[in-house]
């Protein structure tokens, strides 16, 4: 093999080379991306979430789990765990099942205020469902949420 | 008319002895560790949305942990968690039932620091198992903080490890809960 074939054949077998760590390096590190940055994969009620699950959990799990979700709803109530991590309750007063969506939480993000009674459109990713069989109700999980946008009650 | 309204008085106030024997929360925290000595990074991962009742007159408590909600730090770990370990899309959700083995020692109505030891069956990737942790209680201003680090085998679960990461990560995964109670009202 002459010097200038093995030249031809070196140069792109190292681009390979170094692309292909360039990509395991950034693939490793690759960090999860932002809510408000990723499109809805649905958008629904509070409600009709609410009810998907309770008629069908498996069909509403393939559908839902996992999926971005632009959800809209009353909030019902709100709460801060002890680390500051922000949760809106979305559904009816009247009724104990609710969506829970648990506010990302990053830096500069828009975390409200939100006062009960708003309705307000929530994005976040579907994280799961739980059945009411402890007597508290039954609820759906969306995790680093973002609100959408805030409604007019 | 007289006894009708001792006897829905008497309803109500039982009502709520009922309900305040029990304290709960949605809001829980469950993380796991599967870092081995040989592992380039660690392997760790939270969940902040653990649903858990604990009934102080039986001592019953119930834990319901979705899969999909642990957190990690890099997105590329949270995927293989979910895809190639835990199954999330299959199996959704982790439960715990159990109860305090001696909840006697305990005395709700007093502040103060009670270790305990519960045993239940914890139920995880489908496959269930009889489970004993010992951990601790606190009781203080009204809430229960229950809190422990136990130990499982994730091949008691059916979760196997890929031949090619097997020395990078744990065989037995340490599981921290950490969850705040409130009166059920």
């Amino acid at each position: 093999m002459t010097k200038k074939t093995m030249t031809r054949v070196l140069i792109p077998v190292l681009i390979l080379l170094v692309l292909g760590a360039v990509y395991l390096y950034r693939e490793f590190n690759r960090k999860a991306t932002s809510t408000a940055d990723l499109a809805p994969a649905y958008a629904l009620t509070g409600t009709q979430l609410l009810e998907a699950f309770q008629q069908d959990e498996k069909k509403a799990n393939a559908l839902y789990l996992g999926k971005v979700l632009a959800v809209t709803g009353m909030i019902k109530s709100q709460s801060s765990d002890s680390a500051g991590v922000q949760t809106l309750v979305i559904g009816d007063t009247a009724s104990l099942s609710s969506v829970r969506c648990i506010m990302n939480g990053d830096p500069g993000s828009v975390t409200g205020p939100f006062s009960t009674g708003t309705m307000v459109t929530i994005k976040g990713i579907c994280t799961g469902y739980n059945a009411d069989d402890m007597g508290l109700g039954a609820d759906v999980l969306l995790n680093r949420s973002v609100p959408q946008n805030l409604l007019k009650p | 008319m007289k006894k009708l309204i001792i006897c829905i008085l008497a309803l109500f106030v039982i009502k709520n002895i009922t309900a305040q024997d029990k304290f709960f929360t949605k809001s829980g925290r469950i993380s796991f560790d599967a870092t081995s000595p040989k592992s380039p990074e660690n392997i760790e991962g939270v969940n902040k949305t653990v649903t858990c009742v604990l009934d102080t007159k039986t001592g019953n408590l119930q834990m319901a942990v979705l899969m999909k909600a642990f957190e990690f730090d890099r997105a590329l770990m949270q995927e293989h968690f979910n895809e190639n370990y835990v199954e999330s899309n299959k199996f959704p959700k982790t439960e715990f039932r159990g109860a305090l083995v001696d909840g006697s020692v305990v005395n709700y109505s007093k502040d103060g620091v009670y270790p305990v030891k519960v045993k239940g069956k914890l139920t995880m990737h489908g496959q269930t198992k009889e489970v004993e942790a010992e951990g601790k209680l606190t009781v203080k201003a009204g809430k229960i903080q229950v809190q422990s680090v136990f130990s499982e085998q994730l091949a008691d679960y059916g979760i196997t490890i890929p031949q090619l990461v097997a020395d990078k990560v744990a065989k037995t995964a340490k599981i921290t809960v950490d969850c705040l109670l409130d009166p059920l009202k």
